[in-house]
């Protein structure tokens, strides 16, 4: 072989070696995970973050209420697998939490300690909320053929569909024995409940509110509260001519009577209600999309002038044992968010990194 | 991973093994041959697709062509759309032309790869770097440039292609070239019917399901026809005329069980030109007239999505000779894009005026071009491009390249449009771009190229939130792309044995120099998403009498999927490979090939749960009658 030869021989082999080092990887050192059988996750916040549409990025992170520690994307850490895009709701029942994943068009049961996938719910077309009203039957609201699904709890899968006739079935509460469904609205408006006979799965009667109800939560006194988001308008900013205000209504479940109607001012866009004992807390802004922190009471009658938090969130939580407050911070869906924690009084305890586009902080318990 | 690296190492070895010779038949580097190009683009550098790649994938898609780790491909899969990016930039700052006309609708500021085909006549061009102050056009990242070829004084030649592949893909094509002293036609057809019903783990699903890629069938149709006439002494008329349409399922993602989405593209485009040299002096017309439609329907989502773009371009250019050594061009172009979408409240246009002249000095070992350009849309007046650049040989087989830029990138209809969100108050972007590199020969027989470049973007036009779910362009952010690109070339000619090897290594480091966004600090001097900040490729070529083997590898390392690089997609590794065989009669040759598409069956993703396809297979033939 000729010097020329080697040389080139050299040159290449130094190309390979440049190449293949960028394919070698340090290994990670393997992190203990929480089994069924000790108390894993329970007891700490659950973080539920949406991700990206399409990007799969979805996540649910738990945040330590004790220590502020968190721990991300526990989904995929205890099933090695993602969980998918967009993480719209959770709900916990008995042993099983049911996560609604939008876009992935499923609901995963993870067990609630080690969030080990239980089962995972399909032939849904664009799931939003999950709620189980027996240890065999749930409900799930489904703006893809704007119904709600019914699902057996025994085997995980769909048994019937109820048509809600009207736009994106969205939040449900169930009481006196009847399904409350809130419709948002889904890609247009609507301003109705559907009300639907749990034993019969038939819808009893709709109801009219205000415009594009977005949550519903019932109360200690049995009585239902329902959040409007009202309407941004055309220009989709908010704060506009156009706009059509939110509201706030209780209605009396049982004979379905308007108790107390709060109006909101006209560029006023609330959403994400939820409640802690007698305290309801929603974010209020102008986009519809987020807002900041209210708190009120349930026999308050007209909504607090200023928010307890002035900064924007995405979603909020309330953690029941002691009120404290995480508020989902969202700056871009290409980016991580953050989780705010201030005291049931409004001050800023600490700030924790989370997943992309944190919408909720629900208690695991 | 091991037996990619022994079959690399094996080819490797195989390269250097090979006694070389001298008299080598390796055809020349390839450089841009467009006029405009050759005479006043000193100081960069270009690629160009080679001949039996383009055999080989005659008819396919821009994105199915393996080509570079230059062109790095964001490609999200069957029935997906495909852009491409060139040194860190995005698909909006890569322009593609054909027949010195811009693809790139001016509504989505894009072209989508996937929807562009290529024939065996087709020439394909990678033009890196700004060339802007050249075109009408902004090309910060680069370009492709993609011309017919229209040979005189050929004689009829008809090729006919069939191939039958993996997963239900079927294809046929026909060509027919000729060319007299004074006229040269081509034209071609090519249809395409896949079912892109390929298998895939699911690792996203309980118990990681063996899936099939469902509601993912494509059907592509394209003509082509072009010719070239001389008219008398100096003066050529050209026409070419292209018509496409492609009805495409879009497949769920991997995350998804169900998808409704569907998307219908129609394209028809015609450039007509003339051109005249008369001594010192020589004058070229253009007109071109593109109409492309597109329909997007999802039933699940709700959304049904119609646009059209059109565009209607002129161009008149005077190039001067000055002596044997100094050239000057000087342009002027017209276009008018309207661009018609549901979300822009109606009709939206764009005039746009261009005025460009570019200089160049030509000179036995040293050759450098200036050139600018001043342009108007819709009546206001956009910055100053321009370019110098040059070409110096320092020694025998070592010549010098240095080129500087600054282009102008204006926003796209959707950023300024767009409802809710669009922002007609956006200014243009400004890159300015530098870079210098070598081209040598090593060990008197390999070809070899080095670049060091660096862009620098501001008023980058960035989608970002600004009032919840909306979302809104702002000239937001300043980007920096600096790289390293390298290439060498190493034939061997043994007997009757012909070995080509080709490597190239692309290191590119883009990043956010600033940006105004929310939490800004957790995506500053972060690589940019989806752009890998290391690629090679090496081909491998052996002809030997009548057959021909063809291997290609391409390592496209680590892309980041957030800013903010919490989520990634690993590198991959993909190769391909081919055998074809030359039968020859008196006037017929018939030429069976057979095409495997990630040849060692690598699981990847381009775009994240966006399966892509294993190992597959093509068998074809061509038959190429008076192929002599």
């Amino acid at each position: 072989m000729n010097k020329k030869m080697k040389t080139s021989i050299q040159l290449i082999a130094l190309l390979l070696i440049a190449s293949t080092m960028t394919s070698c990887k340090k290994d990670e050192p393997e992190e203990e995970l929480p089994t069924e059988y000790d108390n894993g996750y329970i007891g700490q916040m659950m973080i539920l973050n949406e991700g990206a549409f399409g990007n799969g990025n979805g996540s649910v992170d738990f945040i330590n209420p004790s220590t502020g520690e968190r721990t991300a994307d526990v989904f995929n850490k205890a099933n090695n697998q993602p969980l998918g895009d967009v993480v719209q709701s959770a709900f916990r029942y008995g042993n099983q939490i049911f996560i609604v994943v939008n876009n992935s068009q499923k609901i995963e049961v993870v067990h609630p300690a080690s969030f080990k996938r239980i089962a995972t719910i399909t032939g849904v077309q664009s799931p939003r909320y999950i709620l189980p009203v027996s240890s065999s039957k749930a409900y799930i609201s489904d703006w893809g053929d704007n119904s709600v699904k019914i699902v057996s709890l025994g085997s995980y899968s769909i048994t019937g569909s109820i048509p809600v006739n009207q736009n994106g079935p969205e939040q449900m509460a169930a009481t006196a024995g009847k399904l409350f469904v809130v419709n948002g609205g889904g890609f247009s408006d609507d301003s109705t409940v559907t009300v639907i006979d749990i034993q019969t799965d038939q819808v009893i009667t709709t109801l009219t509110v205000g415009v594009n109800p977005n949550s519903i939560v019932k109360d200690e006194n049995g009585k239902l509260w329902i959040l409007c988001g009202g309407d941004v308008g055309l220009d989709w900013t908010g704060g506009t001519a156009d706009d059509i205000a939110g509201s706030l209504y209780r209605i009396n479940p049982d004979d379905y009577s308007y108790e107390l109607i709060i109006s909101l001012a006209q560029d006023e866009h609330p959403l994400k209600l939820t409640i802690k004992g007698s305290k309801l807390y929603f974010l209020k802004g102008i986009s519809g999309f987020e807002g900041e922190p209210m708190v009120m009471n349930i026999t308050d009658t007209a909504l607090p002038s200023v928010p307890l938090i002035s900064k924007t969130m995405y979603g909020l939580g309330v953690n029941p044992d002691n009120g404290d407050i995480y508020g989902c911070y969202s700056p871009f869906f290409g980016q991580s968010g953050y989780i705010f924690r201030y005291s049931h009084t409004g001050g800023l305890m600490d700030s924790v990194k989370a997943g992309i586009a944190p919408s909720a902080a629900i208690m695991n318990k | 991973m091991k037996k990619q690296l022994g079959l690399f190492f094996i080819c490797v070895l195989l390269s250097a093994a090979v006694k070389a010779q001298q008299d080598t038949v390796w055809l020349k580097t390839a450089e841009i041959t467009a006029g405009r190009m050759k005479l006043f683009a000193a100081g960069v550098r270009a690629e160009s697709s080679d001949s039996l790649v383009q055999q080989l994938f005659a008819g396919e898609s821009l994105s199915m062509i393996p080509f570079s780790p230059s062109l790095v491909v964001k490609d999200y899969g069957a029935g997906g759309i495909a852009t491409a990016s060139i040194r860190g930039m995005e698909a909006r700052h890569t322009a593609v032309f054909w027949q010195g006309v811009p693809l790139r609708t001016a509504s989505l500021g894009l072209t989508d790869l996937s929807l562009i085909t290529a024939g065996p006549e087709t020439e394909i061009s990678l033009y890196k770097g700004s060339v802007t102050s050249l075109f009408h056009t902004s090309t910060s990242g680069g370009a492709l440039i993609l011309k017919e070829r229209l040979p005189f004084n050929t004689a009829l030649r008809a090729k006919v292609r069939a191939a039958d592949a993996s997963f239900g893909r079927r294809q046929v094509g026909v060509e027919l070239v000729t060319g007299s002293d004074k006229l040269a036609v081509s034209t071609g057809a090519d249809y395409l019917n896949s079912k892109n019903d390929f298998p895939y783990i699911n690792n996203t699903k309980a118990g990681n399901p063996k899936e099939r890629l469902a509601h993912a069938q494509e059907n592509r149709f394209s003509a082509k026809a072009a010719a070239r006439w001389q008219v008398n002494g100096g003066s050529e008329l050209h026409f070419a005329a292209w018509y496409q349409f492609t009805n495409r399922n879009i497949p769920p993602m991997m995350i998804q069980n169900i998808s409704r989405s569907s998307q219908k593209d129609s394209s028809f485009r015609v450039v007509i030109g003339w051109r005249k040299s008369a001594g010192w002096w020589s004058w070229q017309i253009t007109s071109a007239w593109m109409d492309e439609h597109q329909r997007f329907d999802d039933s699940l989502s709700g959304i049904y999505s119609k646009n059209n773009n059109k565009m209607l371009f002129n161009e008149g250019a005077v190039i001067i000779s000055l002596g044997r050594q100094i050239s000057s061009r000087i342009s002027v172009v017209y276009s008018h894009n309207e661009f018609n979408f549901r979300e822009y409240n109606g009709r939206k246009y764009f005039d746009e005026w261009s005025l460009s002249n570019a200089w160049s000095l030509d000179r036995e070992k040293f050759r450098s071009s200036i050139s600018s350009r001043i342009m108007s849309r819709n009546g206001s007046f956009i910055p100053v491009s321009f370019s110098a650049g040059t070409n110096t040989i320092l020694m025998k087989d070592f010549t010098l390249r240095a080129s500087i830029s600054k282009s102008v990138q204006l926003p796209t209809g959707n950023d300024l449009f767009w409802h809710p969100g669009g922002n007609p108050g956006l200014k243009a972007e400004h890159a300015f771009s530098a870079e210098t590199g070598f081209d040598f020969n090593v060990l008197a027989f390999a070809e070899a190229a080095i670049t060091a470049y660096q862009i620098s973007v501001d008023n980058w036009i960035q989608w970002i939130p600004v009032s919840g779910g909306l979302y809104a362009p702002e000239n937001i952010r300043k980007v920096n792309s600096r790289g390293i690109e390298s290439i060498i070339k190493i034939p061997v000619q043994w007997k009757e044995f012909l070995f080509k090897t080709e490597f190239k290594y692309n290191f590119t480091k883009v990043v956010n120099r600033s940006s105004g966004q929310l939490l800004a600090n957790d995506i500053l001097h972060k690589q940019l998403i989806y752009i890998p900040e290391s690629s090679y490729s090496v081909a491998v070529n052996l002809i030997y009498r009548d057959l021909t083997l063809w291997f290609y590898y391409i390592y496209t390392g680590l892309r980041f999927t957030t800013a903010d690089h919490s989520y990634y997609l690993p590198a991959n590794h993909l190769a391909y490979g081919a055998v074809s065989f030359n039968i020859s009669g008196k006037n017929i040759s018939v030429q069976p090939y057979l095409r495997v598409g990630n040849l060692f069956d690598f699981t990847y993703q381009i775009i994240p749960y966006h399966p892509m396809a294993g190992r597959s297979l093509l068998a074809g033939v061509k038959i190429n009658f008076n192929h002599k």
